[in-house]
């Protein structure tokens, strides 16, 4: 079972882009779609392959303001409570995240249940990973990280670049 | 696009910051139309916009936003990956503008790199917006498409992934019974 992160924009075509071409007939797939402030227009984001859909806050970005540390700090605690229950009651064997906050939160949980954690890097991220990026490939909670631009292998070699999504 | 109809009148253009604000591009666009440099019908898709345009039809967000990029005559877009990929996918002239208050310099270089393999237009600034117009291109790809590498190799590392769980479970399993004949 292939535990999937679907948020909007930029994102969903990229994760989308990725879905359309892995084998729908040997992965079941289970999506944990973002949602914010009761909006969870996500949940209902057409993709290829049919799963069950489980929602997980969504972390950032927002305008800059003095308390928004506070506010993703917050979220970030409520979407790894969210995390770890989604990971506990279905235990995927993989979880492929693309490039959210959330995914941290969802590999955190995925390495204390024992399920593979692969990071996409979003394809804006040329020469530097993004802050989620760095959190998941310094500290390891990513098995793999996967650049989509080959300078980004310069500062980080674990970085694994085999094409991108364009 | 030729120039001369995005001024004369009559087309359709479609401003969109995606699920993102950028209030200089929809306030610049909007100066544009308000002032007569542009004449065609805009349409604007503004997001998360504190503040909304006077002079175009506009919505915050739009479900059939890909269909309206298909029959636009000219896309302005910010550099948001999800515009981008629908523009060029589009096959209709586009514009990406940089939007600074993004997360570090992210965009710019995003479109730089993809200046390398694609031909398109894109600018760093809204300010620049009426002098680049005219050039506004569909996207040409300057290299074949690498996204089925990308793929085959998160399959190979899917399937390799679901072989060492199960392992994984029957090591367990065999641990436990193991452990249980011994006691």
């Amino acid at each position: 079972m292939v535990l999937v992160t679907l948020f909007g924009g930029g994102w969903y075509r990229e994760i989308l882009k990725i879905s359309e071409r892995l084998p729908g007939d040997r992965f079941r797939f289970i999506y944990a779609y973002g949602y914010l402030n009761d909006v969870h227009g996500a949940a209902t984001l057409p993709m290829p392959h049919p799963g069950e859909r489980l929602p997980i806050r969504f972390l950032g970005p927002t305008r800059k303001r003095w308390y928004g540390r506070f506010v993703n700090g917050w979220n970030f605690a409520v979407a790894c409570v969210e995390a770890f229950r989604m990971v506990r009651s279905r235990r995927p064997d993989v979880i492929l995240g693309l490039s959210t906050a959330s995914s941290a939160a969802l590999f955190l949980a995925g390495r204390f249940y024992g399920a593979r954690c692969i990071y996409v890097e979003s394809l804006t991220r040329v020469e530097n990973l993004s802050l989620t990026g760095r959190i998941v490939y310094h500290t390891r909670l990513a098995d793999l990280v996967y650049g989509q631009w080959p300078q980004l292998q310069k500062r980080c070699p674990r970085v694994r670049y085999s094409g991108a999504v364009i | 696009m030729p120039a001369g109809s995005i001024f004369g009148g009559g087309d359709l253009i479609l401003v969109t910051v995606g699920t993102q604000f950028f209030d200089e591009l929809i306030a610049e666009v909007d100066r544009l139309v308000a002032t007569g440099v542009i004449r065609d019908d805009v349409y604007a898709q503004i997001g998360l916009c504190k503040s909304e345009p006077r002079h175009m039809r506009h919505v915050r967000f739009d479900r059939t936003l890909h269909d309206r990029m298909c029959e636009a005559d000219l896309i302005i877009t910010h550099a948001g990956t999800g515009c981008v990929i629908e523009a060029i996918e589009s096959g209709n002239p586009f514009i990406a503008v940089v939007n600074d208050s993004k997360a570090g310099d992210h965009q710019r270089e995003f479109l730089r790199v993809l200046e390398t393999t694609h031909d398109f237009c894109w600018i760093e600034s809204p300010a620049k917006l009426a002098s680049a117009l005219p050039d506004a291109r569909p996207a040409s790809a300057r290299q074949e498409n690498s996204v089925g590498q990308l793929c085959d190799d998160i399959t190979r590392e899917l399937m390799q992934s679901s072989r060492v769980q199960s392992r994984g479970w029957v090591r367990r399993l065999l641990g436990r019974s193991s452990a249980a004949s011994v006691g």
